[in-house]
């Protein structure tokens, strides 16, 4: 709880900086705010707790769940300072409004009830339809954020037609009570059915896994890049964290009715993510399509619904942040350098006059990828090895052959980097982005080669 | 009040007018008229919510408080989206959903 | 009783109907509103009078303000709004369509729920609203704080007029 409200009341403090007009201490204060939050949130670990009337439900799982949100987010702050640069108007507010969003990611990953759900992901992504326009004057990022506000609309709607009509069969929105009632009752009804199809198709809105993800290439390159990295990492993470939340809290006994959902997800995210991502000539947008193929993955650890679901998500989240955060960092430098639409051309001859850039942008594509000693290789192994424990061994095949599919767009970065000459110069980089780089790529390798420490946790 | 009125009978009236709500989502152009439309699915989920509330549970006010918060963040999504879309007639002079297609693939 | 409830499910019907096809954005926010009204007069005879209210004032007095608000300050009530092709039209129906069958079909099944004939004309008034409020859905209350004051802070942020400035 305490974390909960240290998030916000660190938003709200962020907002108080924009009287003394002091742009250096925003970062200092948004970190520990941060932290703090972090350390609070590892207090909680092994205490569960039911609060609020059984409104809020933190366990380990939430736990852990938290801290992979809270690294991620201390990272794009960090990233934030050197990108901001030369922004004067509205910036602390943007701080703010991450924090309030951020609140309703944490939200996500311990409701225990519908209303909190609900309350959960609109807190989440009210500010976030700010933050996609918050460049006011391009054009590309107001047409995001209306896209983007139009289809997450369109998803609450669905959502609460959902949560209706389970509310119509059980009477209730205790997740628990949810779950007793489906567990006690012989026929799952029509309407039930309905309602979980329902929520389920939001969710993966939410998440942009295929066929709900036409409005993710878009959004992901319309907004600004700090956005995008912060929508491709924290709000996946948090939405497919709730989902599987709520699929083992109370939709368990369902199982039949959801897994032909998902493998449908599954499928199509692999098909669209990947032939979307081959086809890009912008690395912003193959990022966003290499987005959509790794909920695919996610999802396939959901659809397993066993012991090793919620640890295997958990070691994939915390790969895929990192990797991400690291490729979209290094990706702004490159476009604010180049001052170029971020094409694939942008990146050649990255080796030569910035070593470290180019390292951090090859291990994360190979973490990506899943090539050994990146923790991508683990992360895809063991969400494998547990869709396997539950007989799907058919979707692993599908995701072996998508993950070697992948390796053309991410290789072709590297190629880029390492082979192809170019005249380009040594990139400037402020501190803490130097700091946000070297966490990123240090936990990356350190996961992949001592995986057992994250294993093993929930 | 409701004597002699089957629950089915609201839960009809609340289906077609989530059909209204998605056939104007889907066919305007009109960015206004669209959250308009995101409106009336709203309210068509509201009055299911109520009428369960009414008919199977009415010893519990779940239904009525679910309806009470998709009121609440109604409004706020209204906000929000009333700000994006002065936003974004300053910049393209016009809210039609296909002049703003700046991004093809 | 069911007179009632016809003539309200009439009028909201049409209104919405009217909302979706009628070519200016003004007519379309005076139907919403008459709508609206007739969604309040089906919570009061749903015996939720409080939320009846809450629906007037919230819904009709300040959103659908705010949009003839805008309406009227964009000056966007030209008929000019183009039309979209057949094959649009006759998606939406067939999909819209899809869905209302498999709707109708499984609110049909409602009829299996067992029906609580319990009945206290009392339970909608705010004093039983407030209890509960502050009880059992205190935490929903206070996070809707949170993303109220987002919503407030976006909305300034996004309304804001400003020189351009080059900013990346």
């Amino acid at each position: 709880m305490l974390t909960l409200i240290t998030i916000a009341a660190t938003g709200i403090i962020i907002l108080y900086t924009t009287f003394f007009k002091s742009r250096k201490l925003l970062v200092p204060i948004a970190i520990t705010g941060a932290l703090t939050a972090l350390a609070f949130n590892i207090s909680d670990w092994n205490t569960n707790q039911l609060l609020f009337n059984n409104m809020m439900k933190i366990d380990n799982y939430s736990v852990a769940f938290n801290s992979v949100m809270i690294l991620s987010l201390i990272l794009i702050l960090l990233l934030s300072h050197q990108y901001f640069k030369g922004v004067d108007k509205n910036v602390s507010e943007i701080y703010s409004l991450l924090f309030f969003s951020f609140t309703g990611a944490c939200l996500l990953t311990s409701f225990n009830n519908f209303t909190m759900l609900f309350i959960g992901i609109e807190t989440m992504s009210i500010p976030l339809y700010v933050l996609a326009g918050s460049k006011k004057f391009s054009i590309r990022s107001n047409e995001a954020s209306f896209k983007y506000f139009i289809m997450g609309s369109f998803a609450t709607a669905i959502f609460l037609l959902g949560v209706a009509l389970v509310y119509g069969v059980t009477g209730s929105f205790n997740m628990s009570e949810v779950s007793e009632y489906i567990s006690a009752t012989a026929k799952i009804s029509s309407l039930m059915k309905l309602g979980i199809l329902f929520i389920v198709i939001s969710i993966g809105f939410k998440i942009a896994a295929a066929p709900f993800h036409f409005w993710a290439p878009d959004v992901y390159e319309g907004s600004p890049t700090l956005v995008t990295t912060y929508m491709a990492t924290v709000v996946k993470v948090a939405g497919i964290a709730a989902l599987l939340r709520l699929l083992t809290g109370c939709f368990i006994g369902a199982a039949a009715e959801w897994q032909h959902i998902l493998e449908a997800f599954i499928i199509l995210s692999f098909v669209i993510g990947n032939f979307g991502a081959i086809q890009q000539q912008s690395v912003k947008r193959m990022l966003a399509y290499s987005s959509i193929s790794h909920t695919g993955f996610m999802l396939l650890a959901i659809i397993a619904i066993n012991q090793f679901s919620a640890s295997s998500l958990l070691y994939y989240s915390l790969s895929y942040s990192l990797a991400t955060i690291a490729a979209f960092a290094v990706l702004i430098l490159v476009k604010n350098y180049k001052n170029s639409d971020a094409s694939y051309e942008s990146f050649n001859g990255l080796a030569k006059h910035n070593p470290f850039l180019a390292f951090v942008m090859l291990t994360a594509m190979l973490s990506m990828t899943g090539i050994p000693i990146t923790a991508g290789f683990f992360a895809k192994y063991y969400v494998f090895l547990a869709s396997v424990k539950s007989g799907y061994s058919w979707l692993v095949i599908c995701a072996i052959i998508a993950a070697l599919v992948g390796v053309a767009y991410y290789f072709r970065i590297i190629i880029n980097m390492y082979y192809k000459e170019s005249n380009s110069e040594k990139i400037i980089k402020d501190n803490y982005f130097v700091i946000s780089l070297i966490i990123a790529t240090a936990i990356t390798l350190a996961v992949g080669i001592l995986p057992q420490f994250i294993i093993g946790l929930i | 009040m409701t004597e002699g009125i089957p629950l089915n009978y609201f839960l009809i009236l609340s289906t077609l007018m989530f059909f209204i709500g998605i056939y104007g989502f889907l066919t305007r152009r009109n960015l206004i008229t669209i959250l308009m439309s995101v409106e009336l699915i709203l309210n068509s989920v509201n009055i299911n919510f109520v009428a369960f509330n009414n008919y199977l549970y009415p010893d519990r006010l779940q239904g009525h408080f679910f309806t009470l918060f998709i009121i609440a963040v109604a409004a706020a999504e209204a906000a929000v989206a009333i700000a994006i879309i002065i936003n974004i007639y300053r910049n393209f002079k016009s809210i039609n959903v296909e002049d703003a297609n700046e991004m093809k693939y | 009783m069911i007179f009632l409830f016809y003539l309200l499910s009439g009028v909201a019907l049409l209104s919405a109907l009217m909302v979706v096809f009628s070519r200016s954005p003004i007519n379309s926010v005076i139907h919403l509103i008459i709508c609206f009204l007739a969604i309040a007069g089906h919570y009061i005879l749903l015996n939720a009078q409080f939320l009846a209210v809450v629906h007037i004032i919230v819904y009709t007095g300040a959103i659908m303000v705010l949009f003839l608000f805008v309406i009227m300050l964009l000056n966007l009530n030209k008929e000019n709004e183009p039309h979209k092709k057949l094959y649009t039209k006759l998606a939406a129906i067939i999909s819209g369509g899809m869905l209302l069958l498999v709707l109708t079909g499984a609110v049909k099944s409602v009829a299996l729920i067992p029906f609580n004939e319990k009945f206290d004309s009392q339970i909608g008034l705010v004093g039983n609203f407030g209890k509960i409020l502050f009880n059992e859905f205190m935490l929903p209350f206070e996070a809707s704080s949170v993303l109220f004051l987002s919503a407030i802070i976006g909305a300034m942020i996004l309304g804001k007029k400003e020189k351009i400035t080059n900013n990346e």
